[in-house]
């Protein structure tokens, strides 16, 4: 990989708004005046440099949430489900809700980094390392759940398809155990995935990793990559392969957990809608999730010239289009039970929105989802990383209730009205989903310390150096470019 | 020459081999050649010797880790044998005794199967007329009698003799030190006194005159908290002579209860229940059905199946019955009454001037006896006596109260220095104005107290001597039952912790053994027991047979559980009394009620009562003060789904704060308070109090405010709301749900004309008109199924085409008949091992009960707050287990097959399969589905839930108390947690009865492999007094469940889901007085 400039501090740079959309010019995804080393620089420098004061702060505060999950799982493995507020007739509760939630929020990135990849949406590429490591940390949060939730736990195993001397198998008709499919596939490919987009930008790290430790990890870590044409070639192949693989996964998985509901019996979840609903649901869930992080990180770690104000009003209008799909199908439901004429189904949702003991929750669902992304149609907020950060927040929250409104509502009230019951958690299990955010910031803060957070040979690829024709002079094309882009004030006014 | 030779061996292929050397020989007999079982231990250093250790132990971790179970331990368990077999006994194989209960002094038969000798399950004499099912089929059984057997196997019961020298600092004494100083007390006292609790038992009553015989002076006298000395009262100033009336249901056409609640408290109770259930069912065939009248001032369970109900106080209920009798032109015309009253009456006597010898009116036991004299004078105007009422003789004693007074007075008077008492619990329930506690006190410092008691309890704590009860499963005795029967109590096993009855107690007092008691040798003695001895010598003098074991008779009673009674008593007219109100002491009238599940509180300590859902306020682990809606308006009372107030209520002085539960369907100026919560010492362990056992404090002692003179009504002025909030347990979400759910509930239970789904009933005369009044046929889209669905068609003999070989089990749960008694709960819990799971686990909805009684209030009111303000609700009941769908949404989504279909039609439960992802109870849509979500079983259900390090499989066989695993039925998994569970249909029952069946079968001792009917009974349809449950072969075109379910008032609930349910409801019919809608509404209010 060759260096272009040898002294970033010699380019003379000025402010650009890469939001702006210019007809017939394409918007640079890196600012700064970066070059190739500057890219490495700022992003090893995250890995090599002495942690920051703030990420032990951060780690400490994530790794004490762990050890509360680590507690309340403790507790639930050694006393019993009941210790949760699961009851009859709300048999699930936290436990699938938080599970929905977390593989809803490990959707993003994947998305990110392989649909947009096969589409060529260049912009993902500095965001798609981080997004694809939410993903995995999101989908171990999140498949810890159902194994944890069921009552023996000792016996989960039992879900997969194991030869064994009783002679018994998986039931195949239930959708639980498509569900353990859906997602230990997900989690494999995504995994995957990761891993072999990291292995040239780990080579980086380990050439340039002064610690013997870091040279022997990274070196094993990034398997004897040299950056050979022919090693460039085989990873180029890969990783379309696996972009087209991971591809339906992000349609299957989650379409998959919406038939934990879509294929029972349930006024609630007994609708065809669910799987493209919980589809764009984790779109949308996700990209709030990455906004979440992202927007943070790409101040704590100085990436604001990867990370541009491009990339976050990209990922707000992708979350401002998949919210109105979500928002659209909550409508769907309310009118197909209307119009159904199932007297269940639209008893059902008669509680969900007028009177029933959730109703709030449905309206906490609305606001969150519905009405407050409405606001990203406004691109000044787009271009507020505090305002987005703010929707992308309520956005999440918004999903977690869209799950609670989904499962208990839907359980609490069903056919007999002698078996309704009301569901309330108990702090273990609002401990638990508190300690899954600490697993989750745990894994991630250590990605963020021992990782490449982005994805520099990706990146690379994406800026104008890359694309420098033979014979053009190497030295003006950086500020040619950039003084291309730069927008007339006509431009600026819309 | 070597051996070789000898053997003349001619073919070798080796040299070796043909020397035969010693090498040879040895590789020979090594089995596997190549092999060297001692290289591992050879440490040779060889490469090949490494690389096999290395192939060895990958192959071991791999076949020891691989399922995960090389390393699991799993539980010791010892096989003991019998050492001699019984003749006869054919171990695994249960045996049946009948034996009987007495509860009130009143006998309930009972038919107890014991297992290997230990009694597991309690159900009714089929051979006793009180109780027989399906005409002698069966036997039903109370909620309490089944549940007594739970008692038995109680850890917290009394174990030991106690003497407490100092209050509440007790010891251990032997049985030999107890009598020794009890009869040198009674040898020296003269004045000795012995209180019982009310018992019919001959051999009791003949040891306590024996026993007054031998020492002069002893008095005895008998006191019982829940007492009916009001009719005793009432009776014997009518009829000259102590009676009681036994009522015939099944000859009246119309029943008149003044607050009598005839279907539930009553001793006579199932055999009421049956009569009546027998009259709605003939709705089906003759289109007639009798007609019930109730004016009650709470909501009972005889209210809930009223035809006709008008709740009112019971003063006006008072009044009414005068009224009425004015209308049979015995009384004059009452003016204290409203429009609405005299017309209700005016209604009842419509019908009850044209039933002359068809009725029956019954009062209250609380009512006043003079008011129930002028119900008696109406019943013989009626032609009641000897048609519908007959006649048993009482004992002639003083009542209940006068004996408790003059107890207390002699012993505050110093003419007692010795006081047995013989069970019951004084202490706790006495009339807190005789303070008998401080009489006991007064006693201690100069004489001697003895009580004798199954548990250790609060009468127990102020006495110097107790003595532990033998369980009645574990002893000898006998008793009268209400129809005037003598039941035989034959005990199922020797006493767990020893223990002594009233008479054998008086028996060892007195010095007697058992040669004495029988007079014969010590070597024939041995034999028996002296609970045994002294019932032999009774029965002995009452059939005069001196060898009474060897007496036919007693024979054929112990075997049948009971003596025919006699003929019944024939009265003289009656003399009618006049009747004056004294002036209403306060603005509110207190009814104390004996509760459904504690009775007078000697069940606190039984989990199984203590979880049952009251059946009218589905009330568990408490009592509260019912109130009115519109009096808890008044009051400022609010509640939801778990907590509600307390309210201060001061009666006669005396103060109480108790939690207030509004209740639909109480009369405004009523407020009921239920006795037998609030005990302090419910099931202490032998010698200490011990303030975590089930019954210890649950509830609201209202025995505190109980005075004599208001026993059962007392008036308080308007009680005050202290502020606090309690948390209370119901199984059902309480009545105020908002308006929006009211409203859906509406179109799910209301009747068919307003779309009801869930619940279908009609009238009679609907239904007459047209039989298919109560449903249609549900709307159903078959073609739309993910999974194929089993075959819709019939079989050629028209039962089921799918899970139907060879039979096809069906159940049919009659609402009609149902009265919300919990009979069936109960027995299904102790038949099926079900866990009580305590208060904290109920209010979050996690009871455990595989049957549930789905209660249903039904107005005509059409706004929702008018709704809860209209006091008179009807009640639907709808008993709901697992409805075994043939097309089960359970099994389509179990991801590890745990729960399949038979070839049967059973849906079972595969318990060790269940690996509990719950999904299956949240794909029911009769969420009947039931998860442990805790162990139940080794939970204590007033503590807390542990964490357990142990393996998880393990735990119950370290932490259910050895004694109470007893009581648990073999037949019946005892499920950990983490399991779900759910009615199986008593699969263990039908397996024993098909097996059976067709063994026969095979021996050519019957002409087909597959069962009849009442061959196979599940424990619900076995204990329901009114026979509102039938299960059998739908196969079976003549079978009941069969013809129930081609009947004209089955359907399926939920039928529009295409579930296909093997269990069936029949509607309900309710039979009002027939008059248009708008009287009916103006009645109302």
């Amino acid at each position: 990989m060759a260096t272009i400039y040898s002294d970033p501090s010699s380019v003379i740079y000025r402010e650009i708004d890469n939001a702006i959309e210019i007809p017939g010019k394409r918007a640079p995804l890196v600012l700064g005046g970066r070059d190739f080393t500057s890219v490495t620089e700022v992003v090893t420098d995250v890995n090599l440099r002495p942690a920051p004061v703030g990420w032990y702060i951060g780690f400490g505060v994530a790794f004490c949430l762990f050890l509360v999950y680590v507690t309340c799982v403790f507790l639930l493995l050694t006393t019993g489900v009941g210790v949760w507020g699961n009851n009859q007739p709300v048999s699930w509760a936290f436990d699938i809700i938080n599970f929905v939630f977390w593989v809803g929020i490990g959707h993003a990135g994947t998305l990110i980094s392989a649909i947009l990849y096969l589409f060529r949406q260049n912009w993902r590429t500095s965001i798609n390392r981080f997004a694809e490591a939410m993903t995995i940390f999101a989908v171990v949060c999140a498949g810890l759940y159902p194994a944890l939730h069921v009552g023996r736990v000792w016996l989960a195993y039992w879900l997969f398809p194991i030869p064994n001397q009783m002679a018994m198998w998986p039931q195949a008709r239930s959708p639980l155990w498509w569900d353990v499919f859906a997602v230990s596939t997900y989690a494999t490919v995504s995994l995957l995935f990761w891993y072999v987009g990291m292995i040239p930008d780990l080579a980086t790290l380990r050439d340039r990793s002064k610690a013997r430790l870091g040279q022997v990890a990274y070196g094993i870590a990034s398997l004897g990559w040299t950056g050979s044409c022919r090693h460039w070639h085989r990873f180029e192949r890969a990783y379309l392969l696996l972009a087209a693989l991971a591809t339906p996964l992000v349609l299957s998985v989650h379409s998959v957990v919406s038939f934990d509901f879509a294929t029972s019996q349930l006024p609630g979840w007994h609708t065809t809608i669910l799987p493209p609903y919980f589809v764009a649901g984790a779109i949308f869930g996700g990209f709030a999730m990455v906004l979440v992080l992202a927007i943070p990180a790409r101040e704590w770690f100085g990436l604001k010239d990867l990370i541009t104000m491009r990339h976050l009003d990209n990922m707000a209008k992708i979350m401002l289009a998949t919210g109105m799909i979500v928002s659209y199908a909550y409508c769907t439901e309310i009118f197909i039970a209307w119009y159904s004429g199932v007297h269940y189904e639209q008893s059902l949702f008669k509680f969900r929105a007028l009177g029933g003991p959730y109703a709030w929750s449905f309206w906490a669902m609305m606001f969150c989802n519905a009405i407050v992304p409405q606001l990203l149609w406004i691109r000044k907020l787009r271009l507020n990383p505090w305002v987005l950060f703010l929707i992308a927040n309520i956005a999440n929250i918004g999903m977690w209730w869209e799950r609670f409104v989904i499962i208990v509502t839907s359980l609490n009230r069903d056919f007999l009205p002698g078996s309704w019951g009301l569901y309330w958690p108990t702090y273990i299990e609002v401990g638990m989903f508190v300690g899954s955010f600490g697993l989750f910031f745990t894994l991630f803060l250590l990605f963020c310390r021992f990782l490449p957070i982005v994805a520099m040979a990706e990146v690379k690829s994406v800026m104008p150096q890359a694309h420098v024709h033979h014979g053009e002079p190497h030295k003006q094309t950086h500020d040619q470019r950039r003084s291309d882009y730069s927008p007339d004030e006509g431009h600026r006014k819309h | 020459m070597n051996d070789q030779n000898q053997t003349g061996r001619s073919y070798w292929q080796s040299l070796n081999e043909l020397a035969n050397t010693p090498a040879v020989r040895a590789a020979i007999e090594n089995e596997f050649a190549s092999y060297d079982p001692n290289e591992m231990l050879k440490g040779s250093g060889t490469n090949q010797s490494r690389r096999k250790f290395l192939q060895l132990a990958g192959a071991s971790m791999a076949l020891a880790g691989i399922t995960l179970t090389g390393c699991r331990r799993w539980p010791k368990e010892n096989v003991v044998e019998q050492t001699s077999r019984p003749q006869g006994r054919i171990p695994g194989v249960p045996e049946q005794y009948a034996s009987a209960f007495e509860l009130g002094g009143y006998a309930q038969p009972l038919l107890v199967s014991s297992y290997d000798g230990r009694p597991i399950k309690i159900e009714g004499n089929p051979l006793h007329p009180q109780v027989a099912t399906f005409g002698g089929k069966l036997g039903a059984s109370s909620v309490l009698a089944q549940a007594s057997l739970l008692e038995m196997y109680d850890p917290e019961r009394s174990r030991a003799i106690v003497h407490r020298n100092v209050v509440d600092q007790g010891q251990a004494a032997s049985a030999t030190d107890f009598a020794a100083a009890i009869s040198q007390q009674t040898k020296k006292s003269g004045k000795i006194a012995i209180l019982t609790e009310a018992t019919s038992s001959p051999t009791t009553r003949d040891a306590l005159s024996r026993f007054v015989a031998a020492n002069k002076g002893a008095k005895v006298y008998e006191y019982e908290a829940i007492s009916r000395d009001n009719h005793y009262v009432a009776d014997k100033q009518a009829f000259g002579q102590p009676v009681r009336q036994v009522y015939d249901l099944s000859k009246a056409d119309f029943i008149v209860s003044f607050d009598a609640d005839l279907l539930g408290t009553h001793p006579y109770a199932i055999r009421h229940s049956n009569d009546w259930a027998q009259k709605r069912k003939s709705a089906d065939t003759t289109k007639t059905m009798n007609r019930m009248y109730v004016l009650e001032s709470m909501y009972s369970t005889t209210g809930t199946v009223a035809d006709e109900r008008f709740p009112t106080t019971i003063r006006f209920i008072e009044q009414m019955v005068l009224q009425l009798a004015h209308k049979a032109g015995l009384e004059s015309a009452q003016d204290k009454l409203n429009s609405d009253q005299t017309a209700f009456v005016e209604k009842i006597w419509n019908d009850l001037a044209k039933a002359e010898g068809k009725a029956i009116v019954a009062g209250g036991h609380h009512l006043r006896a003079d008011v129930l004299g002028i119900i008696n004078a109406i019943n013989e105007k009626l032609r009641s006596f000897g048609n519908t009422i007959t006649f048993r003789a009482e004992p002639d004693r003083a009542t209940h109260i006068e004996q408790m007074r003059a107890l207390v007075d002699s012993i505050n008077t110093g003419n007692v220095d010795t006081l047995i008492i013989l069970g019951g619990n004084p202490v706790y329930d006495a009339p807190t104005d005789l303070n008998f506690g401080g009489a006991l006190g007064n006693l201690r410092g100069r004489g001697v107290s003895v009580h004798l008691s199954v548990y250790d309890n609060e009468t127990s704590a102020a006495c110097q001597w107790h003595v532990n009860r033998a369980h009645y499963l574990e002893s000898w005795g006998d008793s009268e039952a209400w129809d005037g029967t003598i039941c035989i109590q034959q005990p199922l096993i020797r006493p767990l912790f020893d223990g002594f009855t009233p008479a054998s107690l008086l028996s060892a007092i007195s010095g007697e053994t058992v040669a004495s008691v029988l007079k014969v040798t010590e070597d024939a003695a041995r034999e028996l027991t002296l609970d045994q001895a002294v019932l032999y010598r009774t029965w002995a003098g009452k059939l005069n047979d001196p060898f009474v074991a060897n007496n036919p008779n007693f024979r054929k009673a112990l075997h049948d559980g009971f003596v025919g009674a006699g003929a019944p008593v024939t009265v003289k007219a009656v003399r009618k009394p006049t009747v004056s109100f004294p002036a209403a002491g306060g603005e509110f009238e207190v009814r104390f009620v004996a509760d459904y599940t504690m009775y007078d509180g000697r069940f606190a300590n039984n989990g199984w009562l203590q979880e049952l859902p009251d059946p009218v306020t589905k009330i568990a682990w408490d009592n509260a003060a019912l109130i009115s809606y519109n009096d808890a308006q008044d009051l400022g009372v609010t509640q939801d789904d778990n907590t509600t107030d307390l309210i201060e209520l001061v009666v006669g002085g005396k103060k109480i704060t108790i939690a207030a539960y509004i209740m639909p369907g109480q009369p405004s100026g009523v407020i009921t308070l239920p006795l037998g919560y609030g005990r302090k010492r419910a099931g202490a362990i032998v010698l200490t109090e011990n303030p975590g056992s089930i019954g210890y404090n649950i509830g609201f002692d209202t025995y505190s405010i109980r005075a004599t003179g208001a026993e059962w009504v007392a008036y308080c002025p308007m009680p005050v709301k202290t502020g606090d909030r309690y948390s209370i347990a119901t199984t059902q979400t309480h009545h105020i749900i908002e308006p929006v759910g009211m409203a859906i509930r509406e179109e799910r239970v209301g009747e068919e004309s307003k779309g009801g789904k869930i619940v279908h009933e009609s009238t009679l005369q609907a239904f007459v008109k047209n039989p298919h009044a109560p449903h249609k046929k549900a709307h159903v889209l078959k073609e739309l199924q993910l999974f194929p669905s089993p075959s819709s068609s019939h079989s050629k003999n028209g039962g089921p085409a799918a899970f139907s070989d060879p039979h096809a089990w069906g159940m049919a749960m009659d609402m009609n008949a149902c009265i919300g008694c919990n009979a069936c709960v109960v027995a299904c819990q102790s038949e099926n091992n079900i866990p009580i799971v305590g208060k904290d686990q109920v209010i979050r909805n996690r009871e455990m009960h595989w049957l549930r009684i789905d209660r249903y209030f039904k107005s005509g009111a059409p706004d929702y707050a008018g709704k809860i303000a209209d006091e008179n609700p009807q009640v639907t009941y709808q008993p709901i287990t697992c409805v075994h769908c043939e097309n089960a949404p359970c099994e389509q989504v179990c991801p590890v097959a745990a729960t399949v279909h038979d070839s049967e039609g059973l849906n079972t439960m595969i318990y060790n399969r269940c690996i509990g992802t719950r999904y299956c109870a949240n794909n029911c849509p009769y969420k009947i589905r039931k998860f442990n979500y805790l162990d139940y079983h080794s939970k204590h259900p007033r503590e807390g839930h542990y964490p357990w390090l142990g393996i998880p499989d393990t735990q119950q066989k370290y932490e259910v108390d050895k004694v109470h695993a007893l009581v648990f039925n073999p037949d019946v998994t005892v499920r950990m947690r983490g399991v779900m569970e759910k009615c199986t249909y008593c699969v263990q029952r039908i397996k024993h009865a098909t097996i059976d069946r067709r063994n026969e079968w095979i021996d050519g001792k019957r002409d087909k492999p597959t069962v009849d009917d009442f061959d196979v009974i599940t424990a619900c349809q076995q204990a329901c007094p009114t026979e509102a449950i039938v299960f059998g072969d739908l196969n079976d075109p003549n079978s009941l469940v069969r013809r129930q379910h081609e009947g004209p008032r089955a359907y399926q609930v939920l039928q529009e889901l295409n579930n296909r349910p093997r269990t069936h409801h029949l509607a309900k019919l309710r039979n009002p007085v027939d008059e248009p809608k708008a009287a009916v509404k103006e009645e109302v209010h």
